[in-house]
């Protein structure tokens, strides 16, 4: 659960700094407004890039007849 | 007729034995109206339209002839190497004393069965709008958890997981096992369908399989599967086979990804693009923040300036020329104005003096005025006797008294007679 609330805000946050971006450019914000927008627009793409950084492939197999599923290992 | 070797018995020409075998294979019922399966070889057509092959399966082989009229009625062309079901009766041709089937109708079987009715399928779901590009679902872009329909003992799995962990691996990739080949296939496949759109939180199904032969793939022409995908509320992605495999499931999926990798590739974005994405939007951001600031910083700059005493004084002095030259404008008006007022005067004067009654005197006349009231005398009733009166000539005046009694003048009668 607590990997599908962070995966949401990995698309969420990339929609929302996309919004500030595109408010930046739009080259109507005041100075205050604009460094208000900075750091929040920075703490998103911290928060993205730890996302990223802390992403772990999770593999798994449904197990027949169950709803369960079972670790699943990759034969190379 | 059964012959004992020894006795005297009746001799048989070729013939007449040959005829024999021929009856006696027509007489036989398991061989009249006998459908046959086998793979065409030797194939010739004759110039009058009859066909010769042999049908041959692993370990036998009969030769078989179509006649120009049965074969007019065939819907295919068949050739070398075919698989069909042939339909007609054995007899024999006597003349080369060789048993064979007499065809009277063929059917592909096989691959060119399998491929006339993958063809039927195609269209009839095509007709029902189940290829639409209108249908097509939107893949999510950051997709949670992908299942993945395959086997789970096949490259397929091991190279869309490859592809995952390399690309973005932020994910939960769920397997569900299921045959990929064979009879079986369909319902199998189908039913792994619905568990993967059924667990919790998948966003994305890819339904894979390696490359194989057209039979090998055939179990994703299945016609059942085909609507299930269709009607499957998860987007699903088809990686089935080769880039130049084709199957239904290929039409009706959300997307085709010519191999499983591919889908892999299409199913996620590329960590590293995001990172840069990321870095760029960052640089981006500072950069807007580095120029808000300094737009800022010389907008206060020019409002400093405007208030500062120098440039105070400098608008004062501004104001100051602008005064001075609206005064000497005034001043040139002005003088203009009283050379102007000034050669009026003159020129008045001149007129005035033009009309002046001295004049007059200097050409010996005089002007008398009453000394006292300094009235101007015009009749002799304003000069009594003893009058003090002035007298004015060209050069002045001189008093004078008036002795004589004042005589009229008669009226001009005189002039007027």
């Amino acid at each position: 659960m607590a990997k599908k609330e962070k995966q949401n805000s990995f698309e969420e946050n990339l929609e929302k700094l996309q919004e500030i971006v595109d408010r930046v450019d739009s080259g109507e914000l005041g100075l205050e407004q604009m460094i208000a927008s900075y750091e929040e627009g920075l703490s998103l793409i911290k928060t993205c890039k730890s996302i990223l950084d802390g992403a772990e492939l999770k593999i798994n197999k449904l197990v027949e007849d169950s709803e369960k599923t079972e670790p699943f290992d990759v034969q190379d | 007729m059964s012959a004992i070797p020894g006795s005297a018995q009746q001799v048989l020409s070729v013939t007449q034995l040959t005829s024999i075998v021929r009856k006696t294979i027509e007489a036989e019922p398991s061989l009249e109206g006998v459908s046959v399966r086998g793979e065409i070889s030797n194939f010739t057509r004759h110039a009058n339209g009859n066909l010769y092959f042999s049908l041959k399966d692993k370990d036998a082989q009969i030769r078989a002839v179509m006649f120009s009229r049965s074969a007019f009625g065939l819907n295919f062309k068949p050739a070398e190497g075919d698989e069909v079901v042939a339909a007609g009766s054995v007899s024999v041709y006597e003349k080369r004393g060789e048993y064979q089937l007499y065809v009277r109708s063929m059917t592909p079987a096989g691959r060119g069965a399998l491929f006339l009715e993958y063809l039927k399928l195609k269209k009839k779901l095509a007709d029902e709008g189940l290829f639409d590009l209108s249908r097509k679902r939107t893949l999510p872009m950051f997709p949670r958890r992908i299942a993945v329909v395959t086997s789970p003992t096949g490259a397929a799995v091991r190279d869309i997981i490859n592809v995952i962990k390399r690309r973005f691996p932020a994910l939960e990739l769920t397997v569900c096992p299921t045959l990929v080949q064979g009879d079986q296939a369909p319902p199998h496949i189908r039913t792994a369908l619905k568990r993967a759109a059924a667990l919790p939180g998948v966003d994305l199904i890819i339904v894979a399989r390696g490359g194989g032969s057209f039979e090998d793939l055939w179990c994703f022409n299945d016609e059942l599967l085909a609507r299930d995908v269709a009607a499957c509320p998860i987007p699903v992605i088809s990686g089935v086979g080769h880039e130049i495999d084709e199957t239904i499931i290929d039409f009706v999926s959300d997307l085709r990804a010519p191999t499983p990798s591919a889908a892999a590739e299409i199913a996620v974005p590329d960590i590293y693009e995001l990172r840069l994405r990321l870095r760029v939007v960052g640089d981006n951001l500072s950069r807007r923040l580095i120029e808000t600031v300094r737009y800022t910083r010389s907008a206060l700059k020019n409002i400093e300036l405007t208030l500062s005493p120098k440039r105070f004084l400098e608008r004062l002095d501004r104001r100051k020329q602008t005064l001075d030259e609206y005064a000497s404008v005034m001043r040139r008006s002005v003088s203009y104005k009283l050379e102007t007022l000034k050669k009026q005067i003159e020129h008045e004067r001149e007129r005035l003096a033009s009309i002046d009654p001295r004049r007059v005197l200097a050409r010996g006349y005089a002007m008398v005025s009453d000394a006292k009231t300094g009235a101007i005398v015009k009749s002799t009733s304003q000069a009594p006797h003893g009058a003090l009166l002035r007298v004015s000539v060209s050069d002045g005046d001189f008093t004078v008294r008036s002795e004589a009694p004042a005589t009229q003048r008669q009226k001009s009668l005189s002039f007027d007679d």
